[in-house]
């Protein structure tokens, strides 16, 4: 039993500052140990092949004689169908959110938000299943060959838009109830209140939902492998078929020995610098609007 | 806009044109009464003090004259209420302009998490101000109104939340008054307050009389006797908050009539 004592508290306080930076310590190594393998496994090639041929070899060929490795049209094509599925998925996601937020009656916020959340819980190789069989004919039959960098887009826009909404929803629900009085009190419009107190004021949260979304869409692999074509080239318009830099790991790991497997690795310290750099970025355009 | 008078006069100075009346105002929240047949009428240009305990309808009271109460599920507000002789509770008056003439002081100062230049210009900008010199011009006069400008001037792209909860109170008020108002609703504006802060707002206050009519709610009796012309009493009766008493506030803390205001004003109950 314990008794009332000074002892029992400071116990208390120990315990969980112990749990809580065990728990950050161990999270903190492991992300930089990623990192770290990640280039230790990249390091024969960057030795071997120097960097500047992972951006200036005339292809992909990492099997040919001489090799070629490069990655460019791969960071391409990532680059391109998360843009691409940002531009769509962005503005929708948002829009979605303010009137989930804003103008929706709550029975059909509440219904909205469920569909969301159920499309949110769709595997992501359902997604790319769904592509595959459904969008690419309906792209092949105008633009052929169908499996293309626009297949991509809409199936990778399709699955960034739960990150999207809920991410915003939560950010503009979690605008202080006092501003919303206050926009009120001081005779507001709907618009006017929207554009200039409760976006801005949630604008960190929102840089979150992009960035969360974004860093989301890079990183896929499935449904990407599935529609997009999967050919190493550099694509010239949005219904070339593209490969992105997952894609290329996924495919080619497996088989992939010595120098060819440390090139993939490239491929993924890339992807990697790709999100620090869009965390960095993000960080930057929060400051940027802090007191815009 | 209808003129009403004063129902019964006996100064013979000119007669203060009525700024608000309520007559068997009630407010139930879900069918509950919260505040029940409030009878008052407040003069154009003066300062009324709302005093009473928690929960006794004060700021529901405040709250049906910019219509707040539209905002809050279950709200339902009946009898009537006008200002400057206009109907303020049916549905067809134009709420957003209601809510420009009449401006409302929270007890937590709430700047919106923009710079102080932004705070000020949104609304007149919302308000339809389209030269950005008249809109500076308004907000330079607002600042210097509630005495900030000389604090702010070198640093008005700053952050409003930097300011301290006083300056921020006051950034409130200067965002409220560059609407020029004709009426301000003042909920506990000093509460969070200390009282230097609280003396510079009450200073306001004094400045104001004739320009503004001012309701303001108060949890301090001293601050009611310093800062207002008037004073309504209102306290809880049968489960629900009503105005017990109302009359000039010297005569009112001298010789209150109803005894729930002699033993309120004495510091017996409450």
């Amino acid at each position: 039993m314990s008794t009332p004592g000074r002892s029992s508290p400071p116990d208390g306080d120990a315990a969980l500052r112990a749990v809580t930076g065990l728990a950050a310590r161990l999270s903190g190594t492991v992300v930089v140990g990623i990192a770290l393998f990640v280039l230790w496994q990249a390091w024969p090639a960057l030795q071997a092949v120097g960097p500047l041929r992972f951006v200036t070899d005339a292809g992909w060929h990492p099997l040919a004689q001489p090799a070629q490795f490069n990655l460019l049209p791969m960071l391409v094509a990532s680059v391109a169908v998360t843009l691409g599925a940002m531009l769509l998925a962005g503005p929708l996601g948002l829009f979605t959110a303010i009137f989930m937020t804003d103008y929706a009656p709550p029975a059909l916020a509440r219904l909205l938000r469920g569909v969301v959340e159920l499309l949110a819980g769709v595997p992501s190789v359902v997604y790319g299943l769904w592509g595959l069989v459904t969008l690419v004919p309906l792209l092949a039959a105008w633009q052929p060959p169908g499996a293309s960098l626009l297949a991509g887009i809409l199936v990778l826009a399709l699955m960034i838009l739960p990150t999207m909404v809920l991410a915003s929803h939560a950010a503009i629900a979690g605008v202080a109830a006092e501003h919303r009085l206050t926009v009120a009190a001081l005779g507001f419009s709907c618009a006017g209140s929207l554009w200039g107190v409760l976006l801005p004021a949630a604008r960190a949260g929102l840089c979150g939902a992009l960035l969360l979304s974004t860093t989301r869409a890079l990183g896929e692999t499935m449904a990407m492998l599935m529609v997009t074509g999967n050919v190493a080239r550099m694509p010239d318009s949005l219904f070339a078929p593209a490969r992105t830099l997952t894609a290329n790991i996924a495919l080619e790991l497996a088989y992939a020995m010595d120098r060819h497997r440390a090139a993939l690795f490239v491929g993924g310290l890339l992807l990697t610098a790709l999100v620090l750099a869009l965390v960095r970025l993000a960080r930057g355009l929060g400051c940027a609007w802090r007191h815009a | 806009m209808s003129i009403h008078s004063l129902p019964t006069t006996t100064c013979a100075e000119p007669v203060p044109q009525t700024a608000l009346q309520a007559l068997d105002l009630t407010v139930r929240y879900r069918g509950r009464a919260a505040l029940r047949g409030v009878n008052l009428t407040v003069a154009d240009g003066s300062v009324t003090a709302l005093i009473g305990p928690s929960g006794c309808g004060k700021t529901s009271f405040l709250n049906c004259i910019n219509r707040m109460t539209d905002l809050i599920a279950g709200c339902e507000v009946s009898g009537t209420l006008s200002l400057f002789g206009e109907d303020v509770l049916t549905d067809g008056s134009n709420l957003l302009a209601l809510r420009r003439r009449v401006g409302m002081i929270f007890q937590r100062a709430n700047p919106f998490p923009l710079s102080i230049r932004r705070n000020l210009d949104l609304p007149l900008r919302e308000y339809g101000i389209r030269s950005a010199s008249e809109r500076a011009g308004r907000l330079e006069q607002a600042l210097r109104d509630v005495g900030l400008w000389r604090e702010v001037i070198d640093r008005l792209d700053d952050p409003a939340l930097a300011l301290s909860g006083g300056q921020r109170q006051r950034l409130c008020i200067a965002r409220a008054i560059a609407l020029e108002p004709q009426v301000l609703l003042m909920d506990e504006p000093c509460s969070g307050l200390d009282p230097h802060a609280t003396a510079a707002i009450e200073d306001l206050i004094h400045g104001w009389h004739g320009r503004y009519t001012v309701l303001i709610v108060t949890h301090n009796l001293a601050q009611a006797r310093r800062v207002s012309d008037h004073t309504a009493v209102f306290w809880l009766q049968d489960g629900a908050g009503t105005l017990v008493e109302h009359g000039p506030t010297g005569a009112l803390f001298a010789a209150p009539r109803h005894p729930v205001t002699a033993d309120y004003v004495a510091g017996r109950a409450g």
